[in-house]
């Protein structure tokens, strides 16, 4: 009896890690005392779109930051269906770009022989990419010179060439206005589909997920106050 | 092949701090085996006697043991070596080369030993020619060829003397200023290469970034150094290969340490 009940125990698990990317289970973060997240409890599918909005300091980051693996959960639990032969890719708030270089070699970075078999593919892809966000002409230009959005667009366009499994976005469209807004949803909504790319995505313009399929979740003060479906939102 | 270009993009990119970097490691590890060197010379000449000697040749007929016995109890003999046959060998071939093969062939059927009698430091000539009659009674003349006496001309280096103090600290300070620089470089340099590998880390499959570039710029280093000390100095030493030790572990500790930094 005992056995069996551990073999379903074992094979419930197993397929909640088929099932879901991502798994938190009433859990909690606190940065000096301070509760950043407070009883969050998700699941994340794979190829699933998670838009997470909520006002500055509502725990946004901190929840990427946990699904990065980059932060602890103080209580709660938390586990990652993830393989090892899958990757995650980021797009981060401050986007972490290197100001001295330009913009192709700041996207030359994402360069892994493990992934491309040439650098001649690399740079396919790059083009590629590049002009469907209309940026094919600058990519010469010194990073430092270039705008809030240039850089936007070179952060996700290196976090797209690593071709990732998940892509974990902070905030990526905070300088762009609407038009290349809605142009940046595009592409990660293409890759979704063409890739089955698991996104999530923090984002505080509530109004523009609305015309996205996926799954939206609201945070107030560290709190999980709305999950649905981001175009009854 | 990758982190060895990494790192040497870190330095290009940081030029004084690469040059800091590459003096202060050069220095270290130079100047470090080269005072071991010197040590080692310094110690070796401190235990140079430099009493009076001859050499003699005894035919191997007679009982050596018993010759060299007597002769070390004899007042003024400091001390009785008998020499290696190999030494021999080398010194009858350096003969060969001066006098030539067929004065020297007649010497190498000869079935005899050298000896070198060491003598009391003043001992008076009359005092040397009486050893030396004594030996030639215990072994009998015919048996016996004995060379002159002789006294070593090398030069004894005082340790206590004020000028090798200076130099001898002047040396230590210079290798403790040189691996201070060297940490402090290696500890800015590895904050820039925490940078780069974090974005490595975090857009290609690599993990370990930062430990790797440093520790394979360091072995490029290193063994560059080391090699050419060893072909300077036609050698390498224990305390060569524990610097080169001492290097690499601390730059893994400061890589460790940056890291907490980060994290923290």
């Amino acid at each position: 009896m005992k056995s069996f009940i551990q073999r379903t125990n074992k094979r419930n698990s197993h397929s909640l890690r088929e099932q879901f990317l991502y798994h938190l289970d009433n859990v909690s973060v606190e940065f000096d005392r301070v509760k950043a997240l407070d009883s969050v409890s998700l699941m994340v599918s794979p190829g699933e779109i998670l838009f997470v909005t909520g006002k500055s300091g509502a725990g946004k980051t901190t929840l990427l930051k946990i699904l990065a693996e980059d932060c602890k959960v103080t209580s709660g639990r938390y586990s990652s269906g993830l393989q090892d032969t899958q990757f995650v890719s980021q797009i981060f708030q401050d986007l972490k770009l290197l100001d001295s270089k330009t913009c192709e070699e700041n996207l030359w970075v994402a360069f892994d022989r493990k992934l491309y078999k040439s650098k001649n593919e690399f740079y396919a892809d790059m083009m590629e990419l590049a002009k469907i966000l209309g940026v094919q002409n600058r990519l010469n230009i010194k990073l430092s010179e270039a705008n809030g959005g240039m850089k936007q667009k070179i952060a996700l366009m290196r976090a797209l060439l690593t071709r990732p499994d998940v892509l974990i976005a902070d905030e990526p469209t905070a300088s762009l206005d609407r038009e290349s807004a809605m142009r940046f949803f595009d592409v990660i909504n293409f890759y979704n589909i063409k890739r089955k790319l698991t996104i999530i995505w923090a984002t505080h313009n509530r109004d523009l997920v609305k015309q996205f399929p996926g799954k939206i979740i609201h945070l107030e003060n560290g709190k999980l106050i709305y999950s649905g479906q981001a175009c009854f939102i | 092949m990758f982190y060895l270009k990494e790192f040497f993009k870190l330095l290009r990119d940081n030029i004084i701090l690469s040059l800091v970097f590459v003096i202060s490691l050069t220095s270290f590890i130079s100047l470090s085996h080269n005072k071991m060197i010197v040590d080692k010379e310094v110690s070796l000449n401190q235990k140079m006697k430099l009493n009076p000697y001859f050499n003699a040749l005894i035919s191997n007929n007679t009982n050596l043991n018993s010759v060299i016995r007597k002769m070390k109890n004899l007042p003024g003999v400091s001390d009785v070596q008998v020499t290696q046959s190999n030494q021999l060998k080398s010194e009858v071939n350096q003969l060969k080369e001066r006098f030539g093969e067929g004065i020297v062939s007649s010497l190498s059927t000869l079935n005899y030993r050298k000896i070198k009698i060491e003598l009391d430091k003043g001992i008076h000539a009359k005092n040397q020619s009486l050893i030396k009659e004594y030996l030639g009674k215990l072994v009998g003349k015919s048996s016996l060829t004995v060379g002159m006496v002789k006294t070593p001309k090398q030069i004894k280096l005082d340790r206590e003397a004020s000028a090798f103090k200076v130099l001898d600290w002047g040396s230590s300070y210079l290798i403790s200023l040189s691996g201070l620089m060297f940490f402090i470089s290696t500890f800015l340099l590895a904050r820039q290469a925490s940078d780069i590998s974090f974005l490595i880390e975090r857009f290609q499959r690599k993990t370990m970034v930062k430990e790797k570039i440093l520790i394979s710029g360091l072995s490029v280093i290193t063994v560059v150094l080391l090699a050419s000390n060893i072909y300077f100095n036609a050698n390498v030493e224990m305390i060569s290969i524990l610097a080169v030790l001492a290097v690499f572990v601390g730059t893994y500790t400061i890589s460790i340490l940056t890291k907490k930094n980060l994290k923290a």
